[in-house]
């Protein structure tokens, strides 16, 4: 099943642009794409082909320098239409102290993660923000649970659930239901790192076939291993004209490049200590509808550890681009070829 | 000294056993020639020859020259009946004719204005026919559709002093080439030009030391390709005067290239005119005693309008074609261009040895992340050689060395070669898919394949071919010796 879908993506995908290309036909593309999309087969957060080692939630009283400028972060989950088993959301060392964590002076810090579905949880405008301000805890209280230093979770999983699917916020665009987990550092200063996965067992990480995940602002830990290239891949839909990244502490940790099915490498403007920095280009026609790979490069030497970053990546309209864990198309590879001339 | 003359030996034995001594012409004596008076210098005119002839052309009274008592000579005119036969022979034109010498004549493109040599007194009643002082000049006379021939005029640059004889015009009438033994030349007689400037012949110019020698040279004929023919005693004549060649390289005239046997021979070979293809033409001698016409036919394949051969080159260069404005700083190409061959670099030259499929792949170089990833993207590559007959041989070589000269790399498509033949651009030529050739004298010479395809049913064939050129240096030993 799985690659009856994977063929027929790319045989739709080829048809349509094998003509010429007209509004209509392109928004079909982006339809049947985001369908696809949902088709794949994999939920961790973050996924393989992001190489990331962990999701980063400070406590609120942590300085920003640390690498976390607002203390939350939020993820959605998509469960397919068609699923109707119940589901869980697992959650990696969710507790802030142990191995894993980063600590700052002594572990004093509580994590809270928050699992909503219902109305409006992701629909409302403030649960697509980067920010966590307004309404942003919109829809309803699924589960909730607090965790300090607790060794019991530490390397460990935490299960939330089960769930049923359409506890979530239907959405047909996504054709699916979404969940939404929000993680905020609640008291201290210590460095949360953690991990989620979306799963058909409590007890073990089991995918839901066709389900995946997004967010439009990523604060991660990046790799010690200067030799390690993150990744994340923000979908550029048929509206998108150029966009904008910005990051945050950075610490002039190696480079950011772009890389897309038509863009060989573009540098981008990184941020140094407790800063933000930011950077336009503009969209190519190939790469509409398809996801740009923002590859995160360390520099070799002096190797940067526990270096904290956050990212976000907007359109010429100011609108968030989501990052999908599991890119549209798959991970977008530039396609050389070869000219050859006669030498004069 | 004895190893040198050993050295001489060889050479003189390569050439003696060289293909390049076939004879490529048959020659025929031609019938109309007469068993005791001399012909000679014809040209072609309408559907025969005209010559000039010391035969009787009077049944009554004919003027004798005091010398061997043979009658002057006249210009006669032989119609040519079939392949074979000829008609009766022909005092051309009664106008014409004198007590004295009319001789080699040219027409021009139209065949209505003759230039022909005649002795300057010509009018004179009494004296010597071969009397020095009664020198050899050009006249030429308009032919009207009404009137027939019209009085005959004089060149305006003939001389009391000096022969100006044997004009030649070229097809297009622009140039009279001509000879003669006018002071200020390089010996003997030379070759002259006259250039015509506004309905007038310019000043006669000599046609320079390539060709003119302290020897003489005589009776040119200037082909409609633009080549001169010229007879010489000296350019290493084998014999008295032997026909040569010339053609301008830029503007120069090249060295003139000996006519072969058995055109050429021991005796006097001279006024030589060849058909527009270069197939076949006339000639006279003296070889059977008495100046006679011969005829000839080239059995060695013509080739018309051969191209200069273009060099194979198989040299390339690679680059990306994708990216508009390639990260340099980011990336490194590594090409492997599928000879076993390496290079990187954004933008690569590469050369391959010979015509054959490649498949080009390019890896690509994370200079930012150290990773190499391969085959990135593949390019068969069909290299083939130009379309062309080729000429596999040195550019520059010396006298005595042997030189191979291999025509296997040319590549005719739909083509069946049947027969390469070769001119080796010195007089000599070669038949074979590769030949061997010695060059005796140093210059600039241009070499010519031509090949010829197997009969189709219809009994056809086809032909191509071209040349180059190869430079032949003396060799130091025999420049130091010259010294």
């Amino acid at each position: 099943m799985k690659i009856f879908n994977k063929l027929a993506y790319f045989l739709f995908i080829r048809y349509f642009y094998n003509e010429n290309v007209n509004s209509m036909r392109k928004i079909l593309v982006v339809f049947i794409s985001i369908l696809f999309f949902f088709n794949s087969n994999a939920q961790p957060v973050p996924a393989e082909d992001e190489n990331i080692p962990f999701l980063m939630t400070f406590g609120p009283k942590a300085e920003t320098s640390w690498g976390d400028d607002d203390f939350s972060q939020t993820f959605f989950f998509v469960i397919p239409e068609e699923f109707t088993s119940p589901l869980f959301i697992r959650v990696f060392d969710p507790d802030a102290g142990g191995e894993v964590d980063e600590i700052n002076g002594i572990w004093d810090t509580k994590i809270t993660y928050s699992v909503y579905g219902g109305l409006k949880c992701y629909t409302d405008p403030d649960a697509q923000g980067v920010d966590p301000a307004g309404n942003y805890k919109s829809g309803n209280l699924l589960a909730t649970k607090v965790f300090g230093e607790n060794p019991r979770y530490d390397n460990n999983w935490f299960t939330f659930g089960p769930f049923n699917p359409t506890e979530g916020e239907l959405v047909k665009k996504y054709g699916g239901y979404i969940f939404k987990i929000i993680c905020e550092g609640t008291e201290g200063d210590d460095g949360n790192m953690y991990r989620y996965f979306v799963s058909t067992s409590g007890t073990e990480n089991k995918r839901i076939e066709g389900a995946n995940a997004f967010a439009y602002e990523y604060s991660f830990r990046m790799h010690n291993d200067p030799n390690e290239v993150s990744h994340i891949y923000p979908y550029i839909d048929d509206r998108t004209i150029s966009v904008e990244q910005k990051n945050f502490d950075w610490d002039n940790d190696g480079l950011i490049r772009v890389v897309s099915v038509a863009r060989q490498g573009l540098l981008c403007k990184i941020s140094n200590d407790d800063l933000w920095e930011q950077n336009q280009f503009k969209i190519l026609d190939e790469e509409i509808s398809t996801s740009l790979d923002f590859q995160f490069i360390k520099k070799k030497s002096p190797p940067v550890k526990n270096n904290n970053v956050v990212i976000s990546v907007k359109n010429q309209y100011g609108e968030l681009l989501p990052f999908y864990t599991i890119p549209i198309g798959g991970v977008p590879k530039y396609k050389y070829s070869i000219g050859v001339k006669k030498k004069e | 000294m004895i190893k040198e003359i050993k050295i001489v030996v060889f050479i003189y034995f390569l050439l003696m056993i060289s293909p390049l001594k076939s004879q490529d012409f048959s020659v025929i004596q031609m019938p109309f020639n007469s068993d005791y008076y001399d012909e000679f210098s014809p040209v072609y005119y309408e559907d025969g020859l005209v010559f000039c002839s010391n035969r009787r052309s009077s049944f009554f009274v004919d003027y004798t020259n005091d010398k061997d008592n043979k009658p002057t000579f006249n210009i006669f005119y032989v119609e040519q009946i079939s392949k074979t036969d000829w008609g009766k022979v022909n005092i051309f034109e009664k106008k014409f004719k004198s007590n004295f010498n009319e001789g080699p004549a040219t027409f021009n493109d139209r065949q209505n204005v003759i230039y022909f040599t005649r002795n300057l007194n010509y009018k004179k009643k009494f004296g010597s026919s071969i009397d020095r002082k009664n020198r050899l000049g050009i006249f030429y006379s308009k032919l009207t559709k009404s009137d027939g021939w019209q009085d005959v005029q004089e060149f305006k640059y003939n001389n009391p002093e000096y022969n100006v004889a044997h004009p030649s015009l070229s097809e297009d009438g622009k140039y009279l080439f001509f000879s003669s033994d006018k002071p200020g030349g390089f010996g003997g007689s030379d070759i002259y030009f006259c250039e015509l400037e506004n309905g007038d012949w310019g000043e006669p110019q000599n046609i320079g030391n390539m060709i003119n020698t302290e020897g003489n040279e005589a009776f040119p004929f200037v082909h409609s390709s633009g080549r001169l023919y010229f007879s010489s005693d000296r350019h290493g004549s084998i014999g008295r005067l032997d026909i040569f060649y010339t053609e301008k390289v830029d503007d120069e005239w090249h060295k003139p290239i000996s006519l072969e046997t058995p055109i050429n021979s021991r005796f006097n070979d001279y006024a030589f005119i060849i058909d527009p293809f270069k197939k076949s033409g006339y000639f006279s001698s003296d070889r059977q005693r008495n100046e006679d016409i011969y005829s000839f036919v080239g059995l060695y394949p013509i080739f018309e309008n051969t191209k200069r051969m273009e060099k194979n080159d198989y040299c390339y260069v690679f680059y990306e074609a994708s990216a508009e404005n390639p990260d340099v700083t980011s990336y490194d190409y590594e090409w492997d261009f599928g000879d076993g061959s390496k290079t990187r670099g954004l933008e690569v030259d590469h050369c391959f040895a010979g015509p054959g499929d490649y498949t080009v792949l390019l890896n690509v170089i994370d200079r930012l992340t150290g990773e190499v990833y391969f085959n990135e993207a593949t390019y068969p590559f069909k290299i083939e050689d130009i379309e062309q007959v080729y000429i596999n041989c040195p550019d520059t070589v010396f006298v005595g060395q042997e030189v191979v000269f291999d025509g296997r790399k040319s590549n005719l498509k739909k083509f069946d070669i049947k027969s390469y033949s070769w001119d080796m651009g010195d007089g000599r030529r070669a038949k074979g898919i590769e030949v061997t050739h010695i060059y005796t004298s140093p210059g600039e010479y241009i070499v010519q394949l031509g090949v010829t395809s197997k009969t189709d049913k219809q009994g056809n064939s086809e032909k191509q071919g071209v040349f180059t050129n190869i430079v032949v240096l003396q060799s130091a030993k025999d420049k130091r010796k010259r010294d």
